[in-house]
């Protein structure tokens, strides 16, 4: 039993994991897939929209002699993502009500 | 397939993408990888997808990201095409001019230091004649060291004058590409517009992504929106 991942909830997601701090695709990957049914094939469109959309800034470090691309957030990220969490709350109470029996 | 195949198709998929594009998927998946502990001949796992799709998302985006970007090309403002044909009669002259001053003020230059190069040497022979005398000779070698000068500064001037000429427009023709490239690259990094479509399309075609029944009831330490996020 699985409920499909959609974009949206998908950008709610890496916009709620990048608030908690800048982070890097593998760690994404890590974070997304040990918590929900997710794969790694489709973290990079999201992060491309993201940025694209502004919401979503990156910015270069060094690492062990290599290259990698931390992503961070920008103004209209955390305004998306609070947008998205009322979203993701109205969707919830609806369903809770539903299953809940409430209505 | 191993991932040297993996960058190799995707790079081959890529090939109409916009070069940015191609270079920003190229070093995420390097990236990856690496983080992952891939070494170039191991396998990379399914849930990695195929390069054919990872680069079709890419593509189905991109003609879309395309649009705003072409638009400040062909919003050419009026007056500058007026402007444009009205200088043309004007402009060419005036190039041609300025170049054709420039060469003269280069000729003219090396020929005066060709001149007082010929002065020398001209002294050089006279100063050796017979019933020449002691005094004369001594002036003579004055005159040759300082026809030498002038004809040394002339050319030191010329080849100052040819050199920040070429500076000017190789100046010029890197400033156009930077200007060029920076807006591209603004152009894709200041689109306003948010399509969840191309990605809900990818998802809705893939089964194997959904998250399970227990995450109505989430964890309060991911998903607490209040205690977060306000």
């Amino acid at each position: 039993m699985a409920f499909p991942i959609q974009a949206q909830l998908m950008d709610y997601l890496v916009l709620a994991i990048v608030h908690r701090g800048d982070t890097y695709g593998y760690e994404l990957t890590q974070t997304l897939m040990s918590l929900i049914n997710v794969s790694e094939s489709s973290l990079y469109p999201v992060l491309r929209r993201l940025k694209a959309a502004n919401y979503l800034r990156t910015y270069d470090k060094e690492i062990d002699g290599r290259n990698r691309r931390y992503y961070s957030m920008t103004t209209e990220g955390e305004r998306m993502l609070v947008k998205l969490s009322g979203d993701w709350q109205e969707f919830k109470d609806g369903i809770d009500s539903i299953v809940g029996g409430t209505v | 397939m191993n991932r040297q195949q993996f960058m190799k198709d995707l790079k081959r998929y890529l090939k109409k993408a916009h070069p940015q594009d191609v270079q920003d998927a190229l070093e995420f998946y390097e990236e990856l990888f690496d983080d992952a502990g891939l070494r170039p001949d191991d396998t990379v796992p399914e849930s990695y997808g195929t390069p054919k799709q990872i680069a079709l998302e890419i593509l189905a985006e991109k003609t879309l990201n395309d649009d705003p970007k072409d638009n400040p090309k062909r919003m050419v403002p009026l007056w500058a095409i007026f402007v444009a044909i009205f200088a043309f009669p004007i402009g060419i002259p005036l190039i041609i001019a300025t170049l054709a001053a420039i060469f003269a003020l280069v000729v003219a230059s090396v020929a005066v230091a060709i001149g007082f190069f010929a002065v020398a040497a001209s002294l050089v022979y006279v100063m050796f004649m017979p019933g020449v005398t002691g005094a004369f000779q001594v002036m003579a070698i004055g005159a040759i060291l300082f026809s030498f000068a002038i004809a040394a500064l002339l050319f030191k001037l010329v080849a100052a004058i040819l050199r920040g000429i070429w500076r000017k427009i190789s100046q010029m023709i890197l400033d156009h590409k930077e200007k060029k490239e920076r807006a591209s690259r603004e152009s894709q990094e200041h689109d306003p517009v948010f399509r969840p479509n191309a990605q809900r399309r990818s998802a809705a075609s893939q089964p194997s992504q959904g998250f399970s029944a227990n995450h109505s009831n989430p964890d309060p330490e991911y998903y607490d929106p209040e205690e977060k996020w306000q």
